[in-house]
């Protein structure tokens, strides 16, 4: 394999003045993304055979993934699925039960970064350029949404208390990272 | 006006001085004054100079009303104009000057204005300074305004923070005044997410007004410590709620204290909350009395009076004349008296309730009944105040050395109207109130109009909101504290109309009854017509003491009542909000999102000067070509004709489309055949618009049986992107096709010139490249050591060249390695100039050319639609108007006079035309071309090549130029073929 170089150069971490629990930003782990597309009509057939490949249902909720070890499955539209970082015989298994008239399988690996912010202040950074309203009773542990940082779009997710991942698309990444770590400036 | 800061009282801190500077002048306050209260206590009685006829005034009132004490704080970056005195927090070391003077203030020559006020009245812009010329005005308007105005605003850049914050609340309270507080207290016990914020430095609202040790005072502090209890309560205060919009979005700014700003903090914070349900608090506004020279220093606020008083410990005046015609201002009358002051009271009512008349005995206070304000004496500041009898229509001249007035109190209600809910006339008050809210809006205290009475109805409300958020909680009992009577709302119907030359409606924009005289003779009768004519409640205070007079004065002239003349309407900002708190950190290296592609550090380590290309940063040349564009960009052309050039293209949108009905799909949204593309081959195509102009162009590629790869031009990606999807969405549900954008997941490099082939066979040994197996538009899916790539052989440049796709996070291994394998050929990278400068040559359309105004024989390529089938803009290119011959097309143009220069943009005239007006066409792109050694442009001409070979005249009026060119075939390289096909 050739050498993988991020879209945000390092050092691509940030910890605030009183420590990580107090905020941390980072850029997180490269992950393998792939989208599911499901063809019109196909929705049960595709269904089933997720059922029977994984063991469980796709996620009905357009606003909460399900976890599977390190594999996750996010649904992004009504007809579309994210899943991240499934291995390959995984993805090679659903492949294999799907027919190419249901659903069919797109390598989207590459295009997002994920950069997480965490900490006591994770909140308070991210509201400044977040319009979602962040209160756990509404944002819970488990949610996701697709929202925007200074006019990028990328999808944000809450993984703890106070622990939050958004996933920018690649060539924004720094972009998203120089806002984030600019709003940081009280924290450090 | 001899104003004395008492040894005690107020809420500000004695033993914590402030130094400040006012013009140079070192002055003293103390921790707690305004600047307003620090500048009244050092015996600065004139703030500055009026709008128009520079009358020296002096400080109105106590908070965001002021209409006269506007000062320009700070130095360099941070001076700010035009900030109220009244609002300012005063800082150790605050710089400030008074605005609207020459050669200062307090001499101001301006003030000679005046003797000819009856030329620059109401509408003098429309009238006078017409003559003797056309063009008089704008000579005479330069003077006009530099005379006229208010602060200045610097030019350096503000170093300071600005910052955004987004909130979600069930319930917003506006204004923390004991209505506000109480509503607040209840909705946070019940449970809801409650915000409370006041523009004040502190909570309390009018409560702040009140002496410290006070009935009132007590009530504040008790409901200070009910707050303080609540968990879900937040509290902002120095934060002034600007505007209410759609979804009860609401805007406010935060002012940070000026030594936090010092510490790093953001200077202001704009807030955007998004609450469920409002409650508005925001009290009243206290209106002056119209009278002759009411605008004099020295004449105040009857309310304000009593907060400086109370608030800052300054007693403004030994001898003073309180005059009203309502309650509220008995009271000052009575503190100001007990404070030490001689107070005679004067009120235009016959008859007032007995227990004031008993407490005005037992203060002291001398009382007028039935008598009215006719006019200030006094310059600059008052000395005396001529009264009427409204019996007998005697008059009396008081000597005093402070007026404190009070014309009644207006509730503030423009929030309310923000989103479009009119503001209705309350006839019992005299008012205009609140008009029908929706049920997530709610009114509580003075601004009902009603008096405050108890805070009953107020904690009601607070937990109805609550309620209505979904809160369960108890709320418990409201405070039981009683209040001292609040402001009452009185109709001045009665009061007559001042026909002093000198009687002030608006002191900000220095409007007068006679100016308001003179706008209804010049038939402009209705309340938005006279705000317009007059400017009247147009000022940065945007009429709050003010517009209430104005419809007054304005209804009785026309015999009207208030309700019938209607209202002029609020908008937002509420007050004046800085560009610095609407930007936030939207500047400099943030103004805008910045895409990069996956080599950007490796350009600008490796010499690339950067560009703009939309939101992208693009490699615009490097350095190995030369330190100028202008050279730079040619010598990187001549290196790709001669022997290989490598380019980063990762811009260019790229659409992975899968499904068994892609085919049948990119027959629809193209203008030629895509269906019978067969699997390893690429196909140029153009799309419409459903107008029937040019989308955009590209290739797609089909590397599946059910799987197409599409690429866009850089500028049109997004566009394309949404336009699959809404078709895809909308008109063809039925389609088995899914469209995703794959322009982040793929690196892409141009790699050109007549040495490309023996790189790419160099780079991936194990692909067969060869023109056979690889022909022109033949494309291959491949790897290096386990890294997925795509290669495509297409050519831009009209060179023999091929596309290379591969996995973004790999893009600079991969790169580096074509450099290195190519470093035989002597491979170099090019940029953003060169590569659009050889699709120049080669005669490609482009982004420029694409802009949406275009047909398909516009840009030459008509013969590329189908005959057979139907595409999308179909119909409409078949429109008469797009047929037409004489459109403007597409053509090739070269410089015949060797000295000139073709620019884009340049105006395209026949040689025999005059050269005036929009001519027949423009030059679209312009190169200097290395193969014919002289500039050449691609334009779109009316005719198009049906003028092949003739002269043209092509004009550039910005730099008054002229130089001839000829009509030539837009294709100047290699029309054949030859090398691309090679």
């Amino acid at each position: 394999m050739l050498n993988r170089q991020s879209a945000i150069p390092a050092p691509s971490r940030l910890v605030g003045a009183r420590g990580a629990d107090d905020l941390i930003i980072e850029e997180g782990s490269i992950s393998q993304w792939t989208q599911l597309c499901v063809f019109p009509g196909s929705q049960a057939a595709v269904s089933s055979a997720w059922h029977t490949c994984f063991g469980y249902a796709l996620p009905e909720s357009p606003s909460r993934f399900h976890a599977d070890g390190a594999a996750r499955v996010y649904r992004t539209a009504v007809d579309q699925y994210w899943l991240r970082d499934f291995t390959a015989p995984q993805l090679a298994s659903i492949e294999v039960v799907l027919s190419a008239e249901s659903a069919a399988l797109i390598d989207l690996s590459d295009s997002r970064v994920t950069i997480r912010v965490a900490g006591r202040s994770a909140r308070h950074v991210l509201s400044q350029w977040i319009t979602l309203d962040l209160h756990p009773s509404v944002f819970a542990i488990g949610t996701f949404a697709q929202t925007g940082i200074h006019h990028v779009g990328g999808m944000l997710e809450r993984n703890g208390a106070d622990d939050y991942s958004f996933v920018a698309l690649r060539t924004f990444a720094l972009t998203v990272w120089e806002a984030l770590t600019d709003v940081a400036y009280p924290f450090v | 006006m001899k104003a004395l800061r008492l040894p005690a009282g107020g809420r500000i801190d004695r033993s914590r001085p402030l130094s400040f500077k006012l013009e140079g002048r070192e002055l003293t306050g103390v921790s707690g004054d305004s600047l307003a209260s620090a500048l009244l206590a050092n015996g600065i009685q004139v703030v500055g100079r009026s709008f128009k006829y520079h009358r020296p005034r002096g400080v109105l009132a106590s908070g965001i009303q002021e209409p006269n004490a506007l000062l320009t704080i700070g130095t360099g970056g941070r001076r700010t104009p035009n900030l109220a005195a009244t609002t300012v927090e005063l800082a150790d070391g605050l710089v400030c000057e008074r605005q609207n003077g020459w050669p200062n203030v307090d001499w101001d020559l301006g003030s000679i204005l005046g003797l000819f006020s009856r030329f620059i009245s109401a509408g003098f812009y429309y009238k006078t300074f017409m003559g003797p010329t056309r063009g008089a005005w704008m000579f005479y308007e330069r003077w006009i305004r530099r005379t006229a105005g208010l602060g200045k605003a610097t030019h350096e850049p503000d170093p300071d923070r600005y910052e955004t914050q987004h909130h979600h609340v069930d319930v917003l309270v506006v204004g923390a005044g004991p209505a506000g507080m109480a509503a607040a207290v209840a909705a946070g016990r019940a449970g809801a997410r409650v915000l409370l914020v006041d523009q004040d430095s502190a909570l309390g609202g009018s409560l702040l007004n009140s002496a410290v040790g006070s009935t009132d005072d007590h009530g504040l502090r008790q409901l200070t410590a009910q707050l303080a209890g609540l968990p879900d309560v937040a509290i902002r205060v120095r934060t002034t709620v600007f505007g209410l919009y759609d979804g009860e979005t609401v805007g406010m700014v935060e002012r940070r204290e000026h030594a936090e700003v010092l510490q790093g903090s953001a200077r202001e914070v704009l807030h955007v909350v998004r609450a469920r349900h409002i409650v508005y608090a925001t009290g009243a506004l206290e209106q002056p009395l119209v009278f002759g020279n009411n605008d004099r220093p020295g004449v105040m606020l009857a309310e304000s009076v009593r907060v400086y008083l109370n608030r800052y410990g300054i007693r403004l005046g030994e001898k003073i004349v309180v005059v009203t015609m309502q309650d509220s201002a008995w009271r000052t009358a009575m503190e100001l008296a007990e404070a030490g002051a001689s107070v005679t009271l004067v009120d235009g009512r016959e008859s007032v309730d007995a227990h004031w008349l008993e407490r005005a005995r037992q203060c002291n206070v001398s009382v007028r009944l039935n008598a009215l304000p006719e006019q200030a004496i006094g310059s600059p500041w008052v000395s005396a105040l001529q009264i009427q009898s409204r019996r007998d229509g005697q008059r009396e001249r008081l000597a005093c050395d402070l007026v404190a007035m009070s014309g009644g109190w207006m509730p503030t209600i423009q929030l309310t109207t923000h989103t479009g809910i009119r503001s209705v006339f309350d006839p019992a008050l005299g008012v205009h109130v609140c008009g029908n809210l929706p049920a997530n809006q709610s009114v509580v205290g003075a601004m009902t109009g009603r008096p405050l009475g108890s805070l009953v109805e107020a904690h009601r409300i607070g937990e109805q909101a609550a309620r209505l958020c979904g809160a369960v909680g108890e709320a418990g009992e409201s405070t039981t504290v009683a209040f001292h009577s609040a402001p009452l709302m009185v109709s001045q119907s009665g009061h007559p109309i001042s026909t002093h030359p000198k009687a002030f409606i608006d002191l900000q924009s220095d409007v007068t009854v006679a100016d308001l005289d003179l706008s209804l003779e010049d038939g402009f009768e209705s309340a938005e017509h006279l705000k317009r004519y007059s400017a009247l409640g147009m000022a940065t205070d945007q009429g709050k003491s003010s517009h209430y007079n104005g419809l007054r004065i304005l209804a009785a002239r026309r015999g009207m009542a208030l309700d019938v003349l209607g209202t002029t309407t609020h908008r937002p900002p509420f007050t004046p909000v800085t560009v610095g708190a609407l930007a936030g950190r939207s500047t400099g290296l943030h103004f805008r999102p910045t895409r990069r592609t996956p080599l950007h550090h490796w350009h600008l380590q490796h010499g690339a000067h950067m560009i703009e290309a939309g939101l992208w940063l693009r490699p615009w040349y490097y350095e190995w070509a030369g330190r100028e564009v202008g050279t730079a960009y040619i010598e990187e052309m001549r290196h790709v004709r001669r022997a290989v050039g490598i380019s980063d293209v990762s811009s260019l949108g790229k659409i992975e489309i899968v499904g068994p009905d892609t085919g049948k799909f990119l027959d629809r949204i193209y203008v030629n055949n895509f269906s019978s593309l067969t699997v390893g081959k690429a196909r140029y195509g153009v799309m419409l618009n459903d107008d029937g102009t040019v989308l955009d162009d590209g290739t797609t590629s089909r590397f599946g049986p059910h799987r197409y790869f599409m690429t866009t031009t850089t500028a049109q990606a997004g566009e394309v992107m949404s336009w699959i999807e809404f078709l895809l969405q909308t008109a063809w549900r039925d389609l088995n096709v899914h469209a995703v954008s794959v322009t982040d997941r793929w690196a892409g490099f141009s790699i050109a010139g007549p040495l490309s082939r023996q790189v790419l066979a160099k780079a991936f040994p194990q692909a067969d490249v060869s023109g056979e197996k690889l022909p022109h538009m033949g494309v291959l899916e491949t790897d290096w050591h386990g890294t997925p790539i795509r290669i495509a052989r297409l050519s831009f440049s009209g060179e023999l060249a091929y596309e290379i796709y591969v996995p973004a996070d790999s893009g600079v291994a991969m790169w580096t390695h074509l450099l290195e394998v190519g470093a035989f050929a002597d491979i170099r990278p090019y940029g953003l100039e060169a590569l659009a400068s050889l699709r120049i040559e080669k005669g490609h359309v482009a982004g420029i050319e694409l802009d949406h105004r275009n047909t398909l024989d516009d840009l030459g390529l008509g013969k590329m639609a189908s005959r057979v089938k139907p595409y999308v803009g179909q119909a409409l290119s078949q429109r008469t108007d797009l047929k037409a011959a004489d459109r403007w097309s597409l053509i090739g143009l070269e410089l015949i006079e060797p000295a000139g220069k073709l620019r884009g943009g340049a105006i395209l005239f026949a040689a025999d035309d005059p050269i005036q007006g929009h001519g027949r066409g423009y030059i679209t792109s312009v190169t200097w071309s290395t193969v014919h050694e002289r500039l050449i442009a691609l334009a779109l001409y009316q005719g198009g090549l049906s003028h092949q070979g003739e002269e043209v005249v092509c004009a550039f009026p910005l730099r008054g130029e002229q130089v001839r060119a000829r009509i030539v075939s837009p294709m100047f390289y290699d029309p054949s073929g030859e090398r691309l096909h090679a």
